[in-house]
């Protein structure tokens, strides 16, 4: 069976915009939210988001043109990143084919933003429209990196990089790609603060997944990005795997657009096809990424849906989110968590889930409060469920 | 292949401005038993016309979803009832999937989202609005419709989406991620969607613009074969790819074409000699981004019924699938180009 490996890491995230400063941040505990810039929050029901801090120097330093798309400047630097850890350089990727499978949720809104305010003050510039389209977001990391091969972009919201990364996980088992950088992206948007506050699902302060008191998401932006390849070609090549990716699983709830199945049934049949896919067992999972968005009902429908998996053995595997650190970037959320993923395995550690105080009896298994912990780990399961109800299960193994 | 892992085309579902309904629909398209000429000729834009909702999608549900999400609803109601399967029975094993591919998906519904929020205040956007301004909301709304508790996808690829779509749809199949598969593309006439094509410098060869959605039910052999349902087509291979650096036609994008051709046939064990015809379907031709026409006999889609975006791809492919007009069986590929350095390609043996 082709063994598919992750060689190279790249996040740009609310607490940093590199993969190790992301990293420290999480296993610290450290929080990414602040006041929202990126519009004016005039009649807005909450303030606060995590927003990616620092991406014009970033992207300046990168040399990257500062009027394209925001999300394609986060998803740019991070593939940049990424390549480079895989030692993937300028000729080695002209001589390759490389793919490109990415996910969002709103691809290049901001584009569509400054349009329509432009429309509403009857003036002003705007960037070109031809990024609005979130198929230009991989397209235009392509030309730029020179990379030819496949090139898709997966928009199945939150879970959208766990779709992409199996996508490309496919796409290198058929032998259609020799490497696919996956992941996903979203950039801080009007739209989706404004939704979420509508629907009264956006926390006012922190983001406390799981705990009793929990009030909702708090919206994010960010990029995480992995080089995936065959373990054959990247040993070939000298790279080093960074982990091994297991396989996947994907389902839907069929059930509403914004509320997940109570019971969790559906995501409990993706970790189920995700385990079936990887010929792993149940005591093998260490540790469990969650999808933990703080809201009421997905986290106690994740919880359902995990004891519905494990049965007992549920209690005894620590669960945490990241979101309760760099809050919910909406398409780019699967896809850091994946990061995050990767760096337990390495480090032999799990991040904390943050802001919690008061345990909620639905929500009672091991949420690793407050603190992060050293711990064997094998085998890690990240989990994410979205919009429509899209759910997706990734397993991952220490190489 | 072993017959039982075949993956077969089974059904389908179309909503177009020149008919909406099931395989007659397509056929009626493929013998151009409708009038486009006229359009063709004077550059408009022909949306989608005596379209009856409530008469494919019954009363309830419909009033708040977009018209892409509707003609994709739809045109997989139609698909579903062509395949002779059955439209609301979850079967809680996720066996059934959807892939939807768009290129500019309900960019109106999201524009006008955002305007109340600019307008009014976000206080007065509409909440129950929000959940289909994510560019998976149309395929999301067919699951929660039909029961579709499979995987859920939504692919973009420019105006190669639908093609894409059916591509992921066959690698999913294959793969064993469900038995069958609701894939197609889908896109709405809006001015985000034309736009794309009229602000470039360059001229915009004659084409015209139209929208709609098409939907093929993808199976493997032994899912259909259960219920004595017949293919209409073999899906034998599929694979698209991004050349960078190419705007239409050079030598490195038409090795690039060719090298993609040529896999596609040697993943099926057919040679690009061996194509009957080609059905393609292409981005409005600007003047720097021009391709030619592919070798051989090729049916030029998007000419004919004009760019619709992610709908062209899957729309090449009804074509393929009710064309009276081939000797059978034959081995066809249906193409999509985007003119800006990306290709798909499926092949399909018509029996």
């Amino acid at each position: 069976m082709t063994r598919i490996v992750v060689t190279g890491l790249g996040a740009v995230s609310p607490i940093g915009l590199n993969t190790a400063t992301f990293w420290e941040g999480l296993l610290a505990g450290r929080c990414g939210y602040g006041e929202v810039t990126a519009f004016d929050l005039t009649g807005q029901r909450t303030r606060i988001g995590c927003e990616v801090r620092g991406l014009d120097l970033l992207s300046t330093r990168l040399g990257l043109d500062l009027q394209s798309g925001r999300a394609f400047q986060m998803a740019l630097a991070a593939a940049i990143e990424a390549l480079n850890q895989a030692g993937l350089h300028e000729e080695s990727i002209l001589s390759r084919t490389i793919g490109v499978c990415l996910g969002t949720t709103m691809g290049e809104i901001r584009i569509l933003e400054e349009y329509l305010e432009a429309e509403a003050r009857r003036s002003g510039e705007v960037r070109s429209f031809d990024q609005y389209p979130c198929s230009s977001i991989p397209m235009n990391m392509a030309s730029a990196l020179r990379l030819k091969g496949p090139n898709l972009m997966i928009p199945t919201a939150c879970a959208a990089g766990n779709y992409a990364i199996g996508m490309g996980y496919d796409l290198l088992r058929r032998g259609e790609a020799d490497v696919m950088v996956v992941g996903g992206v979203d950039p801080y948007s009007r739209v989706a603060h404004s939704g979420f506050n509508r629907m009264m699902a956006v926390s006012p302060d922190v983001c406390r997944p799981f705990d009793a008191h929990r009030k909702g998401i708090i919206p994010g932006e960010g990029a995480g990005i992995l080089v995936m390849e065959t373990e054959t070609h990247a040993l070939a090549r000298g790279a080093a795997p960074l982990a091994r990716i297991r396989g996947y699983g994907l389902s839907s709830d069929a059930h509403h657009m914004t509320d997940p199945d109570p019971e969790g049934s559906g995501l409990a049949r993706a970790i189920d096809r995700a385990m079936s896919a990887s010929g792993a067992k149940p005591g093998e999972i260490a540790y469990i990424s969650a999808h933990g968005t703080g809201t009421r009902a997905n986290d106690q429908a994740e919880t359902q849906a995990l004891k519905t998996y494990f049965g007992k053995r549920a209690y005894d595997i620590p669960v945490s989110s990241i979101k309760s650190m760099i809050g919910h970037t909406m398409g780019a959320a699967s896809a850091l968590e994946a990061v995050a993923s990767v760096m337990c395995l390495q480090a032999q550690r799990i991040p904390p889930t943050m802001n919690y105080q008061d345990p909620d009896p639905l929500c009672d298994l091991d949420v690793v409060p407050n603190t992060s912990r050293n711990l064997p780990v094998r085998n890690v399961m990240s989990v994410s469920m979205a919009f429509g109800g899209n759910n997706s299960c990734l397993i991952l193994e220490k190489v | 292949m072993a017959a039982d892992n075949e993956i077969w085309i089974t059904g389908l579902g179309l909503v177009s401005a020149f008919g909406t309904g099931g395989r007659e629909a397509g056929s009626n398209l493929s013998a151009h038993n409708v009038s486009v000429r006229s359009a063709a000729a004077h550059g408009e834009s022909l949306p989608v016309s005596s379209f009856d909702k409530h008469a494919i999608l019954g009363q309830k549900g419909l009033r708040l979803l977009s018209a892409g999400t509707l003609y994709f609803m739809a045109a997989s109601r139609l698909a579903l009832t062509d395949a002779g399967l059955e439209t609301t029975n979850r079967k809680g094993d996720s066996s059934r999937g959807i892939v939807a591919g768009t290129f500019t998906a309900n960019a109106n519904l999201v524009a006008d989202f955002d305007r109340t929020t600019l307008r009014e205040g976000p206080a007065a956007v509409n909440p129950s609005l929000f959940a289909q301004t994510v560019w998976n909301g149309t395929s999301s709304q067919c699951a929660i419709r039909f029961g579709f508790d499979g995987p859920n996808i939504t692919a973009s690829s420019g105006t190669n989406s639908g093609l894409d779509a059916l591509i992921v749809a066959f690698r999913q199949l294959e793969c064993g991620a469900a038995e069958i598969f609701l894939a197609g593309g889908y896109e709405e006439l809006t001015p985000f969607f034309t736009g794309l094509f009229n602000g470039e410098a360059g001229t915009t060869t004659p084409s015209f613009f139209s929208e709609g959605a098409a939907v093929l039910v993808m199976e493997k052999a032994a899912s259909a074969q259960e219920r004595a349902a017949e293919p209409l087509a073999i899906v034998r291979g599929g694979r698209s790819g991004f050349m960078p650096g190419t705007v239409g036609e050079s030598e490195a994008y038409h090795d690039f074409r060719n090298g993609l051709i040529a896999d596609t046939c040697r993943d099926a064990g057919a040679r690009p000699e061996t194509i009957g015809r080609t059905w393609w379907a292409h981005a409005p031709q600007k003047s720097e981004a021009r391709l030619n026409k592919p070798a051989g006999n090729c049916v030029d889609v998007v000419s004919a019924f004009g760019c619709s975006g992610g709908h062209s791809g899957a729309l090449a492919c009804v074509l393929a699938v009710t064309s009276s007009s081939i000797k059978r069986p034959s081995t066809d590929l249906v193409m999509a180009e985007d003119g800006l350095g990306r290709a798909a390609a499926l092949l399909l043996e018509l029996p």
